[in-house]
């Protein structure tokens, strides 16, 4: 018996999300037991079913978020902007100065 | 079903807003149609890469530099993820590259311009970009599931771009007379291929891209929603665009300006643009100088070893 | 802090800075032109940390003396970091189209790796050091290199494996990473030389290790690579410590450097020297 994750796609177009995992002697009949579990009220549009053990995980903090400052990556870094734009927005009321 | 019907049907669908996903059937032109679309937007990814690459070592400051690298790394990021849609389409990635790089596909015409001054990395940032974000955004509703998932991770991504590019350029504006200057001589310069950007004006009911519902605005739509937003920007900064007639008709609701030559569009974006040939040939040799380490990835696997 | 001791502290702090500010530049100019897509996101980021952390060491000089260093506003040779981070071996745009070829792919991966194997015993020595702000900033850093040598190790095995068995592989990626790690030697080795008054910062802790500490555990982590993978190894073993076989390269703790520093400082600066009071 090997474990198999189950991804549900609920709205056309959506994005698969993890909705979990069935206990099966094989692929066929996993697929049986997700659509079993996971779409009998009609809520999935696709499945996709996973064997566990080809699933990585990667949860090292160091990887996914690590200690540095990497604020300057956001748009939120640049919020000074709203300012230098009113700034600019009163110089120039009336058009270019020469 | 006779072939056309099925044709037929598949195209109400994507009509009436269906989304198609990887192992669904697909008529082959929509395929075509498709890959070469995507491939064309992977590809200007990648090459628009290089114009901000000129200024990656010149940033004027540790923070600028650390932004343009993360925003110019975002632009590979996509050409990665789009390669991969176009990839799962049929079309392998050593392929597509040796296309781009031997001028057989095409990229998007602002990426075939030199670069001047560092006032060129702000108004890409801000207004390429903002053109850009604005076709991308029409494309979060396109029929290709995996395509519309993955602007989805893009405009996101565009937001941090089109802000930063904003800052440098409002910095520059609201800085001494030569850095004004610099950054209206910029505007002036990339004016033109801005107002290409969107491509010619198209009658909707003869673009394909559009019955298909690949991309989902016409050209003169998008346009119009840049002018809209970016001229008022533009002016309120104590600055100029370079086309006299450029006025929003309050009662049409709708901005005049000077038509490009078209025709210079198209031979822009078939390798004559002023800084094409430059562009492909750096691409053609980092490509080129890279080729051994693509061949220690795929020749072997570790794992065998 | 004794005005001797600081100003020793000061001239080490900013060969910290340099050597990462210089590192991280010359990584990131392969964003948007390495070998592969995937590659090239992943060594940008790399190159980004690196500029990020010499921030932090400028930000820490500005807590150590109270006066902001502008890395902008330095003549080149006062410059303190090793030369090997300064070495192009990017290929180089021209406007005009003569584009410079001679992309090293191999010597960017080499280069960054030998430099990340240094810099992670520099940072492990600098846990200990008696000036607290410095050793609280390298703990964050040690984590953040973590990343880096995973992925320098992984491009190493790749590169490194021998030819047997390998029927597609003609041996060429082994080939240019041997040659890679010939040329790095004598710059690799640089990075050992002692900043001036080394002594003073080790006895007064500052500096838990000196540079030759370091250069032996760099070489004792590097020797069972180079074993493995049978590769040339820049030293040999006598009465049980390293003696170097390959004549190092110094000059860059005095702020001596090498064209392709000149050349990066003069890209470097360009904009900022248009207008050196301006706000950019």
């Amino acid at each position: 018996m090997r474990v198999y994750e189950v991804f549900c796609q609920e709205a056309p177009g959506g994005q698969h999300i993890h909705a979990g995992n069935v206990l099966a002697p094989d692929i066929e009949l996993a697929c049986q037991y997700a659509r079993n579990s996971f779409a009998r009220r009609g809520e999935a549009r696709r499945l996709w079913v996973v064997p566990r053990d080809a699933i990585r995980e990667v949860a090292d903090p160091d990887l996914l978020d690590p200690p540095g400052d990497h604020r300057y990556r956001m748009g939120r870094y640049f919020r000074a902007a709203v300012e230098k734009r009113k700034r600019l927005r009163a110089k120039y009321a009336k058009g270019p100065v020469a | 079903m006779s072939d056309d019907d099925r044709v037929e049907e598949f195209k109400q669908y994507v009509r009436g807003g269906g989304t198609i996903e990887p192992t669904d059937w697909m008529p082959d032109e929509y395929r075509q149609r498709l890959l070469r679309f995507v491939e064309m937007h992977a590809n200007s990814e990648i090459m628009g890469a290089l114009p901000e690459r000129d200024w990656i070592l010149r940033a004027p400051s540790l923070k600028r530099k650390l932004v343009l690298t993360a925003k110019i790394q975002d632009e590979v990021g996509h050409a990665q993820l789009l390669y991969r849609i176009a990839e799962d389409l049929g079309k392998p990635r050593e392929q597509m590259f040796d296309d781009l790089v031997n001028g057989r596909t095409k990229f998007h015409n602002v990426f075939h311009y030199p670069t001047k001054t560092w006032a060129d990395a702000g108004v890409i940032g801000w207004l390429v970009d903002a053109a850009a974000i604005l076709s991308q955004s029409a494309l979060l509703r396109t029929s290709y599931g995996p395509y519309a998932r993955t602007m989805k991770r893009v405009c996101w991504e565009e937001a941090f771009h089109l802000k930063q590019g904003e800052d440098i350029c409002l910095t520059l504006a609201g800085g001494s007379e030569l850095q004004r200057s610099m950054l209206q001589e910029a505007i002036n310069r990339w004016w033109e291929p801005l107002m290409m950007f969107h491509g010619p004006p198209t009658p909707p009911e003869t673009d394909a891209d559009l019955a298909w519902r690949i991309k989902t605005k016409p050209n003169d739509e998008l346009r119009q929603e840049f002018l809209d937003r970016y001229v008022p920007q533009i002016r309120e900064m104590g600055l100029t665009v370079p086309d006299p007639i450029v006025q929003k008709d309050p009662a049409a609701g709708r901005w005049a300006y000077s038509e490009p030559d078209w025709s210079k569009l198209y031979a822009v974006v078939s390798g004559s643009g002023p800084a094409s040939a430059q562009r492909l040939g750096f691409r053609r040799l980092s490509y080129e100088e890279g080729a051994w380490v693509r061949n220690a990835l795929t020749g072997r696997s570790l794992a065998a070893a | 802090m004794k005005r001797e001791v600081q100003d020793a502290f000061h001239r080490y702090l900013l060969s910290l800075a340099d050597d990462e500010l210089v590192a991280g530049y010359r990584a990131t100019e392969w964003t948007g032109i390495a070998p592969t897509l995937e590659e090239d996101v992943a060594f940008s980021s790399i190159g980004q940390d690196e500029v990020g952390h010499a921030r932090a060491y400028y930000a820490l000089l500005h807590e150590l003396t109270g006066t902001m260093v502008d890395y902008r506003a330095r003549q080149p040779d006062e410059y303190l970091h090793a030369q090997l981070v300064e070495l192009a071996c990017a290929p180089r745009y021209h406007a005009d189209g003569n584009h410079a070829a001679g992309g090293d792919w191999a010597f960017a991966l080499v280069r960054q790796y030998l430099y990340d194997l240094f810099d992670a015993e520099r940072l492990q020595a600098l846990r200990g050091s008696a000036w607290e702000p410095l050793a609280q900033q390298v703990e964050k850093m040690q984590r953040e290199e973590k990343y880096h040598l995973h992925h320098g190790q992984l491009w190493f095995d790749r590169l490194a494996l021998p030819d047997e068995g390998l029927a597609e592989d003609k041996g060429e990626s082994r080939g240019r990473l041997r040659r890679a790690l010939e040329r790095a030697w004598p710059d690799a080795l640089g990075l050992f030389e002692p900043v001036a008054n080394e002594a003073l910062l080790v006895r007064e802790r500052l500096v838990p290790a000196t540079a030759q500490d370091l250069l032996q555990r760099w070489l004792d982590r590097l020797h069972p690579l180079s074993e493995r993978y049978r590769l040339p190894f820049p030293a040999e073993r006598v009465d049980g410590s390293w003696n170097v076989t390959v004549e190092p390269r110094r000059g860059g703790r005095q702020g001596r450097h090498t064209a392709d520093w000149t050349q990066l400082w003069d890209d470097m600066t360009s904009v900022y020297r248009l207008d050196p009071t301006a706000t950019w």
